[in-house]
């Protein structure tokens, strides 16, 4: 399997688990909304421990793959598990090209998520994850974007 | 409408100087891909890049670069 596709897999799986971890973060913060108005005890908030959990295995895997990694690339901590190929001029060409069409991507995508997420108050209450969703779906189609376009670099 | 194609020799070269595609992206400092890709035709070198590649073969630039010409008409 090509570092690319790993890098991209690893982003994906990372996009998952922050939605999940944001999933039950709001709806830790919806029960907390109701508290509030009205605080009198007894009351109650719970939140699943599951996307907690996965989000620290993700860190554990992302640091050991990212030790792996730097043995051969000098890969940014911040941006990590994102990778800009740059290895020479032809993969810097590539991923000049690449960051372009994610631009021109974002700057068409984001007013049509804004569009999507004017439509929220028409949802059903359950579906409070709605504007999330919308921002977590245009990281991922960027994120595709970019990674279908510096695939090129193998080809 | 004149189209300007860059044709070049690097893969005899590189056959007749018993280098892999590796050998000769280490020794010019880029990726086996993109030497792949020079031979092919697929990527157009930088100046820098083609005077390194010549400069490993010791030969001089028209010897391994030549420029096509190719006239086409539009109607």
């Amino acid at each position: 399997m090509s570092n690319v596709i790993k890098s991209y897999l690893l982003n994906v799986v990372s996009l998952l688990c922050v939605g999940w971890f944001l999933y039950d973060f709001l709806s830790l913060n919806i029960q907390f909304s109701e508290v509030m108005t009205d605080p009198e005890p007894p009351w109650e908030i719970t939140m699943s421990i599951g996307s907690f959990a996965s989000l620290i295995v993700l860190l554990i895997v992302s640091f050991f793959y990212y030790r792996a990694r730097k043995k051969t690339k000098n890969v940014s901590p911040l941006l990590f598990p994102f990778e800009f190929a740059e290895e020479d001029e032809r993969e810097k060409m590539i991923t000049a090209e690449a960051c372009k069409k994610a631009f021109v991507f974002l700057l068409f995508s984001i007013p049509i998520g804004a569009i999507l997420i004017a439509f929220y108050p028409l949802l059903p209450n359950s579906f409070s994850f709605y504007p999330i969703a919308v921002l977590l779906l245009l990281s991922l189609v960027q994120l595709t974007v970019y990674y279908v376009s510096i695939s090129k670099i193998y080809r | 409408m004149i189209i300007l194609t860059l044709i070049n020799h690097v893969k005899e070269l590189r056959a007749k100087h018993g280098y892999t595609q590796g050998d000769l992206a280490e020794k010019v400092g880029a990726t086996r891909q993109t030497i792949a890709a020079i031979e092919k035709g697929n990527y157009v070198p930088s100046l820098l890049l083609g005077l390194t590649i010549c400069d490993v073969f010791q030969l001089k630039m028209e010897d391994v670069f030549r420029l096509q010409k190719e006239e086409k008409n539009i109607e």
